[in-house]
């Protein structure tokens, strides 16, 4: 009985909790379907030999291939951490009725099993769908139509199989020692704590912006001198000071307005003001991570518009170099031909990397809403009993709905508009220089990052109200 | 009469299984303007599903709420939240206080939904904390004081407007015999200048405060005894009495 009891728990935890894992089930299936189109380039056999430069074009892919994991395992170890937080009282209550540690090893484990098979029909199905559509449009901008057929390489199937077996198995070793770190009777009691006041506000805040600034400054000093080492270094330093900044500066902010004789003045703001204080660290790391994802997304976009956009003038001028040089003119136009298709290969991983990123932010945004809205509940139940008529508490949960969550886009739109130098830098190593296909694509991308986030945030505030309702 | 319960019905569904399982079946009285009416009952009665009707934070199955001659169902929710903040005060079982805010934020929420002035909430806030002895914890947070000091501040934050009609769920339930008789004068007060009580309690003694007590019973109203012009010395015992007689009455029917 026992061993069937396990997987009914298991089956009935996930579907109990449908509205945090059906997004995450989605989202990794997306993503599945994402490194399963890159995996299938990159282990298609005749693709090399039927298309010229073939080699050179899987080899730019393979980069691609690599790199995804590396996004990928962060990106799902945070998500499920969040998960897991949700899930503790759970696990806690199983725990005190008499469920080993083992047991709930072994629940965990049949829900990552099931997730991961989800995600894999998913992302598999899809590709097996998808990925002949994306092959002929890849072709044909590559100026190859027709002559190659795509098939299923049992390769790429596996590839994926792997990467996310391996990513699966991480997250359920992270809830096994979750649940044998944690004391259950402290998951169980009512988590009505607050935070304790942020001590040295002044320092966080103000080492938050030197970070910042000298991130900044690396970038701008950086124009002509940009190595992987200092845009690595700004990195490291933009996170640190988002952080610091929305930490400190929040808390000073609020603490300011909390003491000012306004807030008893406007029964909103003195529940907004102070909703917003009773959390605010939690609230900083959220909206830092919402910021850095968005800045992964929006300067992975500037990059593919600026190859998409520079590419005609580059080959312009290297085929016309060439052809001045002492090789023949067939030669020149062919080389420039491959110029053309790796321009190409690159815009294309791009793109799938921007809609990777994409898909984290709106995935990270939702959760926060839905962590918010859950938190708030209780609090608008009772605000409603005090008399806060429903158009007020309507108001107030988006009035403080929104200053949270734009918040991370000004932050990011602020981040890239200083990284735009780096961004130069890199551009010129692949020869792409104008002035004017820098700035417009940077100036397109924003407005398109802006437009998604609005539109994520338009979604996800249902969610956040449906909680509260 | 202030308040008119008709035939009033409560059923809850149950999440497993979906049994409706009825919390009130049928309660009918009324509640005079300036009465001061206690109800009793074991736990599990209905009392705490009553009071909620009472003040529209919930709806009945079935029956209707009159107030004021104006069936509850039908005012619209904006002065439902405008009669909460203005005329009505509840003191709830479970405090219901705010986390987010320090007790003196909490104790004036009322008067800050209402746009009043900060010189008037600090003239009514201290002399209410003063009496029921929460002053010194204003600047504390509903988690960091104890159970009864909780209640106390939500029995400030419904008496500081000065409600016209005042729900109180076990308001003295987490209180010392002290502390609960000085709420008990204070609620004495309010119901001399002319504010209508109706008051949930397990203690004799809070209820021989009352001028009239109804006594539910799975889910109806099983008695209702009369303060008459009786003094509170003399209610005590005939309530005392008259509840002994009801159990026993009780436990020869089960
Ligand atoms: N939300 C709910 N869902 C289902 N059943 C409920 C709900 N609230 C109350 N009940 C049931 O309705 C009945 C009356 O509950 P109520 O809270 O009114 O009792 P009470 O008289 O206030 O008890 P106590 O003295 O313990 O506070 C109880 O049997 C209770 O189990
Ligand atoms: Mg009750």
């Amino acid at each position: 009985m026992r061993d069937r009891l396990l997987p009914r728990l298991a089956v009935r935890g996930l579907y109990g909790s449908r509205r945090l894992y059906l997004p995450f089930v989605l989202a990794t299936g997306f993503m599945a379907l994402v490194y399963f189109v890159i995996a299938s380039f990159v282990y298609n056999r005749s693709f090399g030999q039927t298309v010229p430069n073939g080699g050179n074009i899987q080899l730019l892919m393979s980069v691609g291939y690599y790199l995804m994991p590396v996004v990928l395992l962060p990106f799902l170890v945070y998500i499920y951490s969040y998960l897991l937080k949700n899930r503790s009282r759970e696990l806690a209550l199983y725990a005190i009725l008499g469920l080993g540690r083992r047991h709930i090893a072994v629940i965990l484990l049949i829900e990552n099993l099931l997730c991961f098979a989800l995600c894999l029909t998913l992302g598999i199905g899809a590709g097996l769908i998808g990925c002949p559509l994306v092959f002929r449009g890849l072709l044909l901008a590559l100026g190859q139509p027709g002559g190659l057929v795509w098939s299923v390489s049992a390769g790429a199937v596996l590839a994926v199989v792997r990467v996310f077996a391996a990513c699966f198995a991480v997250l359920v070793g992270m809830g096994v020692w979750r649940a044998a770190r944690t004391q259950p009777a402290s998951l169980l009691r009512e988590q009505t704590q607050g935070e304790k006041p942020l001590r040295g506000r002044l320092p966080i805040a103000l080492g938050g912006a030197a970070c910042l600034l000298a991130a900044y400054a690396l970038s701008a000093i950086s124009r002509d001198s940009a190595t992987l080492t200092s845009f690595m270094i700004a990195l490291v330093l933009v996170i640190l000071g988002t952080y610091g900044v929305f930490t400190g500066v929040s808390a000073e902010v609020l603490r300011c307005l909390r003491r000012s004789p306004r807030f008893y003045a406007d029964p909103s703001a003195f529940v907004v003001v102070s909703g917003l204080q009773y959390r605010m660290r939690k609230n900083a790391a959220g909206l830092t991570n919402i910021c850095l994802f968005g800045c992964a997304a929006l300067f992975t976009l500037c990059c593919s518009l600026c190859v998409l956009f520079g590419q005609d003038a580059v080959i312009a001028r290297a085929g016309q170099a060439l052809a001045e040089g002492e090789v023949g003119l067939n030669t020149a136009h062919a080389t420039a031909q491959e110029i053309a298709q790796m321009f190409t290969t690159l815009a294309f991983l791009g793109v799938f990397f921007v809609l990777v990123f994409l898909a984290c932010t709106a995935l990270v945004l939702y959760y926060r809403q839905l962590a918010e809205g859950q938190e708030d509940a209780g609090r608008f139940r009772i605000l409603r009993a005090v008399g806060l008529s429903d158009e007020l508490t309507a108001r107030t949960a988006r009035q403080q709905l929104r200053v949270v969550f734009l918040l991370p886009l000004a932050g990011t739109l602020l981040h890239i508009a200083f990284a735009s130098p780096f961004l130069a830098a890199f551009m010129g190593i692949i020869s792409i220089d104008t002035p004017l296909v820098l700035f417009g694509s940077i100036a397109l991308a924003m407005a398109t990052f802006s437009v998604f986030y609005l539109l994520c945030y338009q979604v996800t505030v249902r969610a956040y109200l449906r909680s509260i309702a | 009469m202030l308040l008119t319960v008709e035939g009033l019905t409560r059923e809850y569904v149950t999440r497993f299984g979906g049994r409706r399982v009825p919390a009130l079946r049928g309660v009918s009285f009324g509640v005079k303007e300036g009465e001061f009416v206690a109800v009793m009952g074991e736990s599990g009665s209905g009392k705490t599903t009553l009071l909620t009707l009472l003040a529209a934070l919930d709806r009945p199955t079935d029956g209707r709420i009159l107030l004021n001659g104006q069936d509850m169902a039908a005012i619209p929710g904006r002065a439902l939240a405008a009669f909460r903040r203005d005329r009505l005060g509840f003191i709830f079982q479970d405090c219901n206080l705010l986390d987010t805010l320090s007790l003196r934020e909490n104790i004036v929420f009322p008067l800050v939904l209402a746009g009043r002035p900060r010189t008037e909430m600090e003239a009514r806030l201290l002399p209410l904390t003063g009496r029921l002895g929460i002053t010194p914890l204003l600047e504390k947070f509903p988690y960091e004081v104890s159970g009864g000091e909780r209640q106390r501040a939500a029995a400030a934050r419904a008496l500081i407007t000065g409600p016209a009609l005042l729900l109180a769920d076990e308001p003295t339930g987490a209180l010392d015999s002290g502390s609960a008789a000085q709420l008990l004068g204070m609620l004495d007060e309010c119901n001399a200048d002319g504010q209508t009580i109706v008051m949930v309690t397990h203690s004799l003694d809070a209820a021989s405060h009352a001028s009239r007590v109804l006594l539910l019973r799975d889910g109806l109203i099983a008695d209702e005894i009369s303060r008459g012009g009786l003094s509170r010395a003399d209610f005590y015992p005939r309530l005392a009495a008259r509840m002994t007689a009801l159990q026993q009455g009780g436990a020869r029917l089960a």
